[in-house]
């Protein structure tokens, strides 16, 4: 992979005046999929990290720069199969009144909205191309807004690379021209919407609702795109990667461009559904994930599961590798602003108590590192760990999800 | 239908439950039958836990910490209601179920209630609350706004515009719970408004490209693949040779591959010691290399499809600049070399990756056969890109697998003489050529028409009109499109660039997106209007918009007519659209997406590849297509004497006399275990982990598909411990041990032992008479018990006692064509129709066209 040194264009365009300033804190959610093999990847004593269990050996090199956290479970969520769905919303998805299905904003987009005010976007939520076959669930990534709608992911590393580095030729006043038809188009489907609007019963409001709160989605992006115009998208030696890239590939990129997103400054905060399914086809195994993750019973599937948990976090590690050889503008390195949360919402076969939860990164610098961290009581809520990382970044909140408080033991 | 409950329970057998005392006795299983939730006759009520069930538990149980007295976890039980009226009071017995299917209460120190009590009431909580949710979660039988998802959306632009778009640029559609159809289950978001006005750019650009282009002649291309794959044969062979005899001479220098001069591969790479080997081996033996391939006896005259260096031959035709709204018909005159087994007599067809269909290749390479196929290429790329390949499975290297199926045949099992592309052949002028070219395309090829700005505006409104389905459109909304156009105008742009926008947002809009229809908020049920019927309908049977015939008959105002609406739908379903339903429907229905889920173990199963996929899907849809063409009772899914059939899967089968291409209808023998839609590969591996069967699964599709009973998501977080036993167990064992625990048994009474019964078909759906436990092969045991006490001793009786349930079937496929056509879930209040219906369908025979004809004909389909 590349080593990334700190980009001079991005100094002089974006941020001249701090370049010396301290870099703001980043964080990102990684949201892997299925769980791990019960037997070879939980620690099961608290403490330091000293002899890491089989399915976290990829991690020895940094095992003084994460931890690992026991006994959070999703209160709300109550589908083994729906795992990434109020992962990092912490809804009562199925249990609120009335309601099949609900859901509410998800943390990154909340973080986002704090933490990225000032820069090109708010967040970078990440998903990929693969459909339906990762054992997600409901939704179109990890993000979902305000209103619990699913938030749309850039698919794979080919559309995220555009957005980051991807340029428009066009003068001032084209410019103008694109945002004000952009406008003129939003308000023609506005008024065909609107005249639905007069004569639909109650649910079809609903339906049009959505509509409408996705045409102002897309003004909001034109406000900002208007904002942002004048300022170049920074430049980059990494050539945009091919079509095609899947799997582990994928992933490894993907990681890669994150970090290039947050050393340029487009954005704070992101969240990653990874792929699943590819990733255990671009091993060379045939096992569709879902029969992967219930291994049990199989001594041929549990070694493979193993050998899923072991590529998973042999990606993180390489993650970890690149954030700690990104530099910023002050000479520190992107890990040491960063707090990369990587888990998913189930922790093998059906079992969605005691969540997979690991953190890393020394950008909350009060969150203690290098530990296995058992939580006093079982079944604490995700929310809580959310609320920790989200007061962590310097997000004033209180309160999140099914959240009781934030987690006193994860903090030095 | 959920398909994640059905995989999940799988799970709950196969891992887990490992409570410690076998055997569920006989009386255990009577207190299973007698759990019945009470429902109300009103549908207004709310669902009713038995108190019969409940308040002994409750008492013994529960009572001393969440009574009266003490209220732990300010959980107060005895003063909770059975009666579920609200989500509170549901939310209450949800927790209560939870903590007891997780094993939390009674806690550890208490007395523990006995299995069959606690089997008893994990029961009644999980179906009541199976039922009150359902139930409280009504959205009023409303029919909601949908959108159209991505076969709507694509062949409602077929039918403006002549072609078929590729559906991976459209949004991803939700996932279908149970079908795609379902409007209160999609969302939508900024990514799909830029989306689709992305993709309707495109179409509209290139459909205004295509109309300057005019229509091409019909030409003949043919393509002789000897001349093309000889040459590089031969330069490849001469290549080898020449390496070969420096790598020779090196050896017998003394040289070793270690040495820096040694000469490096065809690639540039240094060898290695085992590759060095094989590659002396290879050229030493040259059996399957270019040598011997240049040897044959018509190399001169076509193609013998071979393996090279574990790659394949095949035989390509590509050709540029096709016509997206036009079909082509596709020759191959190719013939079977020497004798191989059947298995290595069909080859698979591709366009630039997009699977055409299996074909078996008849005739000898002496005298070839001539093979056609019409193909309806996708628009999108300008080229096609044929490919023939010997079929066989891909996971498996070439020369082993060539070795394992033919020993000692020839490395070529086919040989092609020639290919063919025809075409293109056109339709009828479509819409957008009717609009924009009325006088035909422009005398001077790819040259814009000269036009008006006021006829440019006149077409904006025209195809809005149509787009909209000929919904009355606003004055403001034509009124912005037209400053749109002049905006584009003024910037610049010729008339037809001008166009292109305004066009596209009409695509973009609700208008064309959604399928809505007027009403007024709180409205009792309306009628529908004639228009609006025609859409429902045609979107139900065609998934596209409805042709100029049914807007007439909606315009007449004669569609309402329930002679003229039952001609219709028999036209409708003989239309080569109805294709749509047959696939959409049949495949929602039955789960297929769970059978394109399961990754088939190479190893266990080398015969079951990719072209034997294609297949077996097709397999249900075609036997569901021709029930409801011939007008057969559907009681023909549960058993039939006949099968639909195409040479590939009668091969697999071992079905012999299976001729010519594609599925027909095949008779079977009366001692054939075929028929219906048990006995196949397509649910026999779904009901599988793609290694080993699934009786969990098996079991719970028979359930949900034939029984209408489907079982309940599994609860999360039951312990699903390592085996107990290290050794591997026969499946009827772990199964004992799935009924040993309470909080299995409690569904799992239900699911086992018919999925037991279907362990005479292997992972693929092949039959077999012992499976492997642990390393030896045992006997299976046929013969079990239906969930109504009833034994079965075989398969066959097996299918007789599903046939004692023929009206469990029946309304399982009203509930789903209703579901599917509307829109929208079928709620609890809609018992009364369902029932309706299903009776109905009874009374006629279960005929599988009254099933369509029915609820057309329905108040529930006509009304909004």
């Amino acid at each position: 992979m590349l080593a990334l040194p700190f980009l001079e264009t991005v100094a002089s365009s974006t941020q001249a005046a701090s370049a010396l300033a301290k870099p703001p804190t980043r964080l990102i959610f990684c949201g892997v999929g299925y769980g791990f093999t019960e037997e070879t990847f939980y620690p099961t004593q608290a403490g330091l990290l000293n002899e890491l269990t089989e399915g976290l050996s990829p991690l020895e090199r940094h095992k003084n720069d994460f931890s690992i956290i026991k006994h959070l479970t999703n209160i709300g969520a109550t589908d083994p199969h729906g795992g990434s769905t109020s992962y990092l919303t912490c809804a009562n998805v199925s249990g609120t009144p009335g309601k099949r299905f609900h859901n509410s904003i998800s943390c990154d987009l909340l973080a986002g909205k704090q933490l990225g005010k000032n820069q090109r976007y708010d967040s970078l939520v990440l998903a990929s191309k693969e459909e339906n076959m990762g054992g997600h669930g409901k939704g179109m990534s990890l993000a979902w807004n305000e209103a619990g709608k699913p938030v749309a992911g850039t698919r794979g590393p080919v559309e995220l690379y555009a957005r980051l580095f991807g340029q428009l030729e066009e003068t001032a006043e084209q410019r103008a021209f694109r945002l004000n038809k952009k406008q003129s188009i939003l308000d023609i489907v506005l008024s065909d919407a609107k005249s639905l609007d007069q004569k639909v019963s109650a649910t079809d409001k609903d339906k049009l609702d959505e509509y409408f709160q996705s045409i102002r989605e897309v003004e909001l992006g034109l406000a900002k795109d208007a904002q942002w115009a004048e300022k170049p998208k920074p430049k980059t030696d990494r050539k945009p990667p091919e079509e095609g890239i899947e799997g582990e590939a994928e992933i490894l990129l993907t990681y890669e461009l994150i970090a290039l997103a947050l050393q340029t400054q487009q954005t704070s905060v992101v969240s990653y559904r990874q792929p699943v399914a590819s990733v255990i086809k671009s091993m060379g195994m045939n096992y569709d994930p879902h029969a992967l993750s219930h291994y049990g019973g199989s001594p041929t599937r549990t070694a493979a599961n193993q050998l899923r948990d072991k590529k998973c976090t042999e990606m993180l590690a390489k993650f970890i590798d690149v954030l700690k050889r990104t530099r910023e503008a002050d000479g520190s390195s992107l890990f040491d602003n960063t707090i990369l949360s990587w888990g998913t919402n189930l922790r093998h076969g059906h079992m969605i108590k005691d969540v997979p939860a690991i953190v890393t990164g020394k950008g909350g610098q009060g969150i203690k590192l290098g530990h296995s961290v058992v939580l006093p009581k079982e079944d604490t809520p995700l929310g809580n760990l959310w609320l920790t990382l989200l007061q962590q970044a310097g997000v004033p909140v209180d309160t999140f999800g099914n959240s009781t408080g934030i987690l006193p033991e994860l903090l030095v | 239908m959920n398909r994640s409950l059905n995989l999940a329970i799988a799970v709950l057998l196969l891992i887990g439950c490992v409570a410690l005392t076998i055997a569920a006795d006989k009386q255990e299983k009577k207190a299973l039958e007698k759990v019945k939730v009470e429902t109300r006759k009103d549908s207004g009520k709310a669902i009713s836990l038995s108190a019969e069930t409940m308040n002994p538990f409750l008492k013994s149980n529960c009572f001393r910490c969440h009574g009266p007295d003490k209220q732990q976890g300010k959980m107060r039980l005895d003063t909770l209601s059975f009666q579920m009226d609200d989500d509170a009071i549901a939310q209450r017995w949800q927790d209560v179920l939870d903590a007891l299917n997780a094993g939390d209460m009674p806690p550890e120190d208490e007395k523990q209630p006995t299995k069959k009590e606690l089997t008893e009431v994990l029961a009644t909580l999980t179906d009541g609350l199976k039922v009150a949710r359902r139930q409280l979660s009504g959205q009023g039988r409303e029919v909601s706004m949908r959108r159209l998802n991505r076969r709507e959306y694509v062949n409602s632009i077929e039918s403006l515009f002549g072609f078929r778009i590729n559906p991976e640029l459209l949004p991803e559609d939700d996932p279908a719970d149970p079908f795609d159809t379902i409007g209160s289950q999609q969302f939508f978001s900024a990514y799909h408004f830029e989306k689709y006005l992305a993709v309707s750019r495109q179409i509209v650009s290139d459909a205004f490209a295509l109309g300057n282009q005019g229509r091409q002649e019909s030409k003949l291309h043919v393509d002789e693949p000897e001349a093309r794959a000889n040459k590089s044969i031969r330069e490849s062979l001469r290549k080898r040779m020449e390496r070969w005899r420096e790598v020779v001479a090196a050896l017998e220098a003394g040289k070793t591959w270690k040495d820096d001069d040694f000469p490096r591969t065809l690639k540039g790479r240094r060898f290695d010691g085992r590759e060095l080997h094989y590659y002396l081996n290879f050229h030493a033996e040259r059996s399957s290399g270019p040598a011997a391939y240049l040897k044959k006896e018509l190399i001169e005259k076509g193609l013998y499809l071979t393996r090279r260096m574990g790659g394949r031959w095949s035989v390509g035709i590509t050709r540029h600049g096709y016509d997206s709204r036009a079909t082509y018909k596709v020759r191959i005159l190719a013939g079977i070399n020497e004798e191989p087994p059947e298995s290595r007599t069909f080859v698979s067809v591709n366009d630039k990756g997009r699977v055409l269909a299996p074909l078996k290749i008849y005739g000898t390479a002496h005298q070839n056969e001539m093979i056609e196929v019409s193909y309806r290429p996708q628009h999108g790329s300008d080229y096609f890109q044929f490919q023939i390949m010997e079929r066989r499975n891909e996971m498996i290297d070439g020369k082993r697998y060539v070795k394992m199926v033919d020993p000692y045949g020839d490395w070529s099992s086919v040989f092609v003489d020639r290919m063919e592309i025809e075409g293109p052949f056109y339709g009828a002028r479509t819409f957008f050529e009717k609009l924009v070219f009325p006088d035909g395309p422009p005398k001077k090829r790819n040259e814009e028409i000269e036009r008006s700005d006021e006829e440019a505006k006149t077409l904006i409104a025209a195809f809005a009109h149509e787009a909209f389905r000929r919904r009355k459109i606003g004055p403001a909304f034509i009124d912005r499109l037209n400053s749109l156009y002049d905006r584009e105008r003024k910037s610049g742009l010729s008339v037809e660039e001008a166009l292109v926008d305004p066009l596209a947002v009409i695509l973009a809009s609700p208008g064309f997106l959604y399928l809505s229809e007027t009403k007024q908020a709180e409205e009792k049920p309306l009628p529908l209007s004639q228009r609006e019927l025609a859409v429902r309908l045609s979107y139900f049977l065609w998934s596209s918009p409805p042709d100029e015939i049914l807007y007439k008959l909606a315009k007449e105002g004669l569609l309402t007519n329930s002679d003229v609406l039952a001609k219709q739908v028999d036209r409708m379903l003989a239309d080569p659209r109805a294709e749509s339903f047959f696939e959409a429907f049949m495949s929602q229905w039955f789960d297929l997406q769970r059978f394109d889920d399961i990754a088939v173990n190479p190893d266990e199963y080398p015969m079951f590849d990719e072209q034997v996929r294609y297949s077996a899907r097709q397999e249900p849809i075609r036997f569901f297509e021709y029930l409801v063409k011939q007008n057969l009772p559907i009681t023909n899914l549960i058993d039939s004497d006949f099968a639909l059939l195409d040479p590939l899967l009668a091969h697999f089968y071992g079905i012999k006399g299976v001729n010519g291409q594609g599925f027909r209808k095949v008779d079977l023998p009366p001692d054939s275990i075929r028929g219906g839609l048990l006995a196949t590969t397509a649910f026999m591996t779904m009901g599988s982990t793609g290694d080993r069967t699934s009786p969990i699964i098996r079991g719970t599709l028979v359930l949900d598909k034939f029984l209408h009973d489907a079982p309940a998501d599994p609860p999360p977080n039951v312990p699903e411990l390592n085996d107990v036993t290290k050794e591997a167990l026969p499946i009827k064992k772990m199964i004992e041990l799935h009924q040993s625990k309470a909080q299995c048994a409690s569904c799992h009474a239900r699911i086992d032992p018919i999925g037991y019964g279907l362990e005479t078909f292997d992972a693929v759906g092949l039959w077999r008479e012992e499976a492997k436990v642990g390393k030896k092969m045992e006997p299976i045991e046929k013969g079990g018990t239906f969930p109504d006490g009833k034994t079965y001793e075989d398969f066959n009786q097996f299918k007789l006692l599903l046939q004692g349930h023929q009206e469990k079937l029946a309304q399982s496929l009203v509930e789903g064509t209703m579901s599917y056509g509307l829109g929208r879930l079928v709620e609890f209040s809609d018992r009364d129709e369902v029932k309706t219906l299903t009776q109905k369908l009874i009374e006629n025979n279960f005929r599988a066209r009254s099933l369509v004809h029915n609820l057309v004909q329905s108040s529930v389909f006509q009304t909004k």
